[in-house]
């Protein structure tokens, strides 16, 4: 969501002079790592004094067994409740015979997009129980379903109070801010404790994860409302309860869609983790196939997880973009334009006669359903598996491949990255690094950052993790430029080429809706495990924000300005270079962003492929019940994802902080 | 703002016809359960991540409503997690075939040890676990049809592993050899073992369960040399020709009980863990689960039979239950 009047824009020599001192300053310090690598220098001095590290660990241990002895009359029933309600349109969903299912969805689909959108939705339903997931989709359309309606029902009204109270908006902001980006595994086992093993133990992480867009969206649509639309509502008598839910709801409906879409897929994004408190279903599956090594399953539970994701994804947008305010943003997430065939609605009549006959179908086919056995539950004779060829082509690449992946990870991302980032970070003294830390953040992005900065280390520091956050850093950091210059890389020449532009879009939507569980396997198999593994998978899942920001960023330069360039002598590779990039810069920056709180989403899974760090911290202390522990590493994730949120956010004051935008 | 009305007017009709079926739904399967088991409830056992868990709760789904006329649930849990742990505290789980302690220690000692602690425990289910570590036969034998030639031909215990350091180094652990390690969480003691034998490796922790089996079946796919923890009865034995090196066999002066790391590990009793109230709710089915049993010969029969044949878990399981009446209609009450 690019607010153009949000943005200071620095002018062109400005920039460019700035640029050239980073560039400069990062080269220095990018060559003293490497020689420090190089001659293998002992990291003896400068570590955290261990006299400094306090049991933070413990009040937080306390607390919580207290929270959870005094408030048990209070949580078991709204588990109770949940899980009745879960396990009803569980049972409703399971016993739905599928055609009404695919011919419903198909429906839906034309009535929100037009013909093609029903098509697609009805054959990829279709497709889920082709490929053996229809009881796991089913299940997991409940757990998602039951989540997204609980997160838009609280998400909306605390939305509504942020727009009206400023105060209340900073208190939210931090708040929303950790709710993104702390680590699930930190509160799996609290939320156990509180919730026992159920449905809605996996609903409430789904809430957790997926509430903040639909927050920050409708804070943001109400807010948008033109100061002059509401005084003339006030005028005309409205109160303000009238005012807000006659005017400034419906003004914001679009961007509170907008916010209810994203929530969708981060709800999607979490159907993984929820399989490990006991939720079945297609996280269940991919469980499975990773623990069997089995690729191809793994990949065709994955695809089952996007096709659900990409028809919610459609719904929604579909909705958000047909209200009465519909100039709305275009999201990332939704790349192909649904709304092509909606023009040339049916007149009045044609169309009621289509309800009935959809209506008329859906009973019919219900009744029929019911009676009998192969159209009610998907036979197996329309099934089918890939799983063989899929399999048989990762082993194929598995040794064939090998030569190229592991000279990428061994020189290109140990020699050149990690090793001298990490030898570097762990060799400078703590309370230089600190001063160095704090000294970015506040020529990036001001005082309040750069104590942000110190007081996150410091937290890490006494909490016994410095070390540890130090190798998480330099991964993250390892992963961030690579991601970012490959990114800037292919979303420049994407600006160039139409063709090229167009075969890109499939493969990112797929890229941030596969989860990345399910491309563990092969990305394992072709590179190993370890800490270069984590950042290189990394690298992959983190690309599509900055490859878009920056395309987009270039095809915005007014033709003006290229014209005038070129009619002054300059090169296309000069036009690029000195006009198109620096003028994209801020929206290439956004990009930038997201990516880096993409990079440190990540750091758990680093954990689950040997890359150790903060990731393992948090993995392995969920494991052994030390919640304290657990959360300690968790905040010190947070911290670091803040301090570089802002960082890279400069000095923009950006409305949705945190990526909002995913 | 016409088309917008009638369109939340036809949303809440489907919203409400959606609700209203899935009461309906509810309502009538609550309705048939307790009808079904004379106000006995369900049973929920516990489904885990791995073959020979599945096969093993099968068998005993099968035999409780096939035999005894019990309604019978699976719940997922994943293995060694507090998930399964607090289920089985609170009576969301009420019984779990297959835990094996060596994983689940810190676990253990919270929900079925300590003082306090409910979760009970039904005693060994039969399973027997080996725990080692293991390098591919064709890193000792070569493999003539792949043109593989011996890298280790007299590799045979631990100790013989420094003759092969570079053999098996990689480029995360520089000249030493590496030893695959599966998750950190699992406290296995690999430095300390390392150190004991006197053996120049490092150990390295794929993090996961998953990640180190996938590097397990690239090292196979190219032919390279790899030492591995890992443990039988598991489904890569059935995958891949696996070697277990010789160690110092265990004894009650090692690690966990002892401090002498110049050991191999103990064997695994693997256990039944029931929910406390299992026994007062539902008698019979505790009685039968008390007496259930499965060999590690047994278990490996179906998992193969399931794998081979392409079969379903329950189907694999069928087959055994029919096939084996003498074993198992002494467990029914």
């Amino acid at each position: 969501m690019i607010r153009a009047e949000n943005l200071r824009v620095p002018t062109l020599p400005e920039r460019l002079h700035r640029g050239v001192l980073w560039v400069a300053v990062a080269a220095a310090a990018y060559i003293l790592a490497f020689s420090l690598a190089t001659a293998n220098v002992g990291t003896e001095i400068g570590n955290w004094p261990s006299t400094w590290e306090l049991a933070i660990h413990q009040p937080i241990d306390v607390a919580f067994e207290w929270i959870a002895d005094t408030f048990a009359w209070f949580f078991n029933p709204i588990s109770k409740i949940l899980d009745a309600g879960l396990a009803g349109i569980d049972a409703f969903l399971l016993w739905l015979p599928w055609p009404c299912a695919v011919v419903g969805t198909a429906l839906l689909g034309f009535r929100l997009g037009g013909r093609w959108l029903g098509l697609f939705c009805g054959v990829s339903t279709l497709f889920l129980g082709m490929i053996g997931f229809w009881d796991s989709a089913m299940r997991t359309l409940s757990v998602v379903g039951v989540s997204v309606i609980i997160a838009v029902g609280l998400g909306v009204p605390v939305g509504i109070c942020a727009a009206f109270s400023d105060r209340f908006e900073r208190i939210v902001r931090p708040v929303l801010d950790t709710m993104q980006v702390l680590p699930a595994f930190v509160y799996l086992i609290p939320a156990l404790v509180l919730f026992g093993v159920s449905g809605t133990q996996g609903i409430f992480l789904t809430v957790v994860y997926s509430i903040p867009p639909v927050i920050r969206l409708t804070n943001l649509g109400i807010r948008q409302v033109p100061q002059a639309v509401i005084e003339t509502a006030h005028s005309h008598g409205s109160t303000t309860i009238q005012t807000l839910m006659q005017v400034q709801l419906p003004l914001a409906k679009s961007s509170i869609m907008m916010g209810v879409n994203q929530t969708i897929m981060m709800a999607v994004s979490m159907i993984i983790i929820t399989a490990l408190v006991g939720v079945q279903g297609l996280g269940t599956d991919v469980w499975l196939s990773l623990r069997e090594v089995d690729a191809g399953e793994g990949l065709e539970s994955g695809i089952a997880i996007v096709i659900l994701a990409i028809i919610l994804d459609r719904f929604s947008y579909a909705m958000a973009t047909s209200g009465p305010n519909s100039a709305a943003p275009v999201p990332i997430a939704a790349a192909g334009d649904p709304r092509a065939s909606g023009q040339g609605l049916p007149n009045h009549t044609k169309r009621y006669a289509l309800y009935i006959a959809g209506a008329a179908s859906m009973v019919s086919l219900l009744i029929v359903g019911v009676f009998v056995q192969p159209l009610r539950d998907f036979p197996d004779a329309l099934t089918f598996t890939m799983a063989g060829p899929v399999n048989a082509m990762f082993d194929w690449m598995a040794v064939n491949l090998h030569f190229i992946t592991s000279w990428i990870r061994d020189i290109l991302f140990r020699q050149l990255g990690y090793s001298p980032i990490h030898t570097l970070l762990l060799w400078l003294p703590w309370p230089a690094f600190m001063v160095i830390a704090a000294a970015l953040a506040y020529l990036t992005a001001g005082w309040r950052v750069a104590l942000l900065a110190v007081v996150g280390l410091a937290f890490a520091g006494i909490g016994g993790l410095w070390d540890v956050t130090m190798d998480t850093l330099s991964q993250v950091l390892t992963a961030g430029v690579f991601t970012v210059v490959v990114g800037i890389a292919i979303g420049v020449l994407a600006s160039q080429s139409r063709a090229f532009e167009l075969a890109l879009r499939p493969i990112l939507d797929t890229m941030q809706t596969m989860p990345i569980f399910v491309y563990l396997i092969p990305v394992i198999m072709l590179w190993g495990i370890g800490p270069l593994v984590g950042i290189i998978a990394t690298s992959v899942y983190a690309l599509p924000p900055v490859i878009r920001m920056t395309t987009l960023g270039i095809k915005e330069v007014p033709s003006q300005v290229i014209e005038t360039a070129q009619s002054h002598g300059s090169t296309g590779i000069q036009t690029m270079l000195q006009v198109k990039i620096p003028l994209a810069f801020p929206t290439i920056m956004m990009g930038v962003n997201q990516t880096i709180i993409m990079v440190l989403a990540m750091v758990i899974i680093a954990g689950l492929v040997g890359g150790g760090g903060l990731g393992q911290e948090v993995f392995i202390n969920s494991i052994w019940l030390r919640m304290g522990h657990g959360l300690v590493a968790g905040m010190t994730i947070v911290f670091m994802a803040m301090a570089l949120d802002r960082m890279t956010q400069g000095n923009r004051k950006s409305s949705i902080p945190l990526s909002a935008v995913r | 703002m016409k088309t917008g009305k009638n369109r939340s007017i036809a949303l809440s009709l489907t919203v409400a016809l959606i609700v209203v079926l899935a009461l309906g739904v509810a309502c009538t399967q609550a309705a048939e359960e307790s009808a079904d088991s004379d106000a006995r409830g369900t049973l929920y056992l516990v489904d885990q991540d791995w073959n020979g868990q599945l096969v093993t709760t099968a068998v005993a789904q099968i035999l409780l409503e096939q035999e005894m006329d019990h309604t019978v649930a699976t719940k997922f849990a994943p293995a060694d997690s507090a998930p399964l742990f607090i289920g089985l505290e609170t009576g969301d789980f009420h019984w779990v075939c297959c835990n094996w302690p060596s994983y689940s220690a810190a676990l253990l000692e919270e929900y079925v040890d300590a003082s306090d602690a409910q979760v009970e425990r039904m005693g060994s289910v039969g399973i027997k676990g080996e725990t080692g570590w293991y390098v591919p036969s064709y890193v000792i034998d070569g493999d003539a049809e792949r043109g593989i030639e011996p890298a280790a031909p007299d590799l045979k215990t631990v100790g013989d592993l420094n003759n092969y350091t570079s053999v098996f180094a990689t480029s995360d652990t520089g000249d030493k050899g590496r030893l695959l390690e599966f998750t950190a969480a699992w406290d296995t003691r690999p430095e300390e073992r390392l150190d004991a034998f006197g053996v120049d490796f490092q150990a390295v922790f794929a993090g996961s369960e998953g990640a180190a089996l996938a590097q397990v079946d690239a090292a196979f796919q190219r032919g390279e040399p790899v030492l591995t923890y890992l443990w039988e009865p598991h489904w890569a034995h059935a995958k891949y020709n696996l070697v277990q090196l010789e160690m110092p066999e265990w004894s009650s002066d090692c690690y966990p009980d002892g401090s002498s790391y110049n050991c191999g590990f103990p064997t695994d009793d693997v256990a039944k863990l029931a929910w406390p109230g299992l026994k007062d709710e539902f008698p019979e089915a505790y009685e039968f689960l008390s007496r259930f049993q499965m060999t590690n010969e047994q278990q490996n029969e179906i998992v193969l039979n399931l794998t081979e044949n392409d079969l379903t878990v329950r189907q694999a399981a069928q087959e055994w239950v029919d096939a084996n009446e003498a074993i198992w209609r002494p467990w029914i009450p």
